[in-house]
């Protein structure tokens, strides 16, 4: 081989073999820099994935306090109605013994029947209103009779002592160790604690 | 003819140019390895697309809100003409129970 052909294959050699080294090169680039871009995108994909499920969390919260705070607002209107409709019940109850007397007088007769039975005593006191004493006298007088029991009726002597209600009857034993109490006031009190669903129900006519 | 002294130098250039490859040739990978980690970083702090999934989620609740504010209100005023209606009734139901016979006590 000539010196002038040695120079070429020496020149060649380097050339190729700095080609490739540069190739070598470019290529484990464009291979990091397409490994990065997987990773970068896996990551963004993650990142929001993540932010996703965050905000649809929040998105579930949010809806369920508006829904909660509504359901709250509609409670406090039924409640609204249902304690005006025992404001109401209380008012015309209060007119009831002076505006319909008769039907006061049957009232009394059940409020007083029901004590009796309840009571189950010979004798007993009966507190009354003081405008109620002749028409309690007068039901009182006519219990026996439609009473039907085998037993005869008790004893009941009115107390002097005049009752502060409404309308109905306390009736208590001689020695005061049983009671009842058998009032307008007393049954509307049991009514509120056990009608309100009731009267729920009837306000919003799904009855 | 080439001398020894020709084949020499020939040898050198040779050995410089490659060493010069092989410069380039890191200086590439060095670029590209920065390069990565910048779009790694990006990609881990750049916050514009999450901004845009929060500001997205901001609107779709306020427009969930607004929607059951409203069904809300026709809720309640469906709620208050019922009431209302059905007062008397309701008011009715009471006072009877209260004068009604055969209570348990």
């Amino acid at each position: 081989m000539s010196g002038e052909a040695l120079k070429q294959e020496i020149r060649k050699g380097a050339e190729e073999k700095a080609a490739l080294t540069l190739t070598e090169a470019r290529s484990k680039a464009e291979q990091i820099m397409a490994d990065a871009e997987v990773q970068a995108k896996r990551l963004l994909e993650t990142r929001l994935e993540a932010a996703h499920r965050r905000l649809e969390q929040v998105e579930r919260s949010e809806a369920a306090k508006a829904r909660m705070e509504c359901t709250r607002r509609v409670l406090v209107l039924q409640s609204r109605y249902v304690d005006q409709a025992f404001a109401e019940a209380e008012s015309m109850l209060r007119g009831i013994p002076a505006s319909d007397q008769a039907g006061y007088g049957n009232t009394l007769r059940r409020f007083i029947a029901e004590a009796v039975e309840a009571l189950g005593s010979s004798t007993l006191v009966a507190l009354v209103r003081a405008p109620d004493k002749k028409l309690v006298e007068t039901v009182l007088r006519s219990l026996g009779g439609d009473s039907g029991a085998s037993s005869p009726p008790p004893k009941v002597s009115i107390s002097g002592e005049p009752l502060e209600s409404m309308g109905g009857i306390v009736l208590l034993t001689p020695d005061e160790r049983s009671y009842f109490v058998n009032t307008f006031e007393s049954r509307l009190l049991r009514a509120r604690e056990e009608l309100r669903a009731k009267v729920t129900e009837t306000l919003l006519g799904r009855e | 003819m080439s001398s020894i002294k020709d084949l020499l130098q020939e040898e050198k250039d040779a050995e410089v140019n490659l060493k010069t490859a092989e410069q380039q040739a890191e200086s590439t990978l060095r670029d590209a390895k920065v390069r990565a980690a910048e779009l790694i970083r990006k990609a881990q702090s750049d916050d514009a697309l999450v901004k845009e999934l929060t500001q997205r989620n901001k609107e779709k609740i306020t427009a969930l809100q607004a929607s059951i504010a409203s069904e809300c209100q026709a809720r309640a005023a469906d709620t208050e003409t019922r009431c209302k209606k059905n007062l008397k009734a309701a008011v009715l139901l009471v006072v009877n129970d209260v004068l009604g016979g055969n209570n348990e006590r």
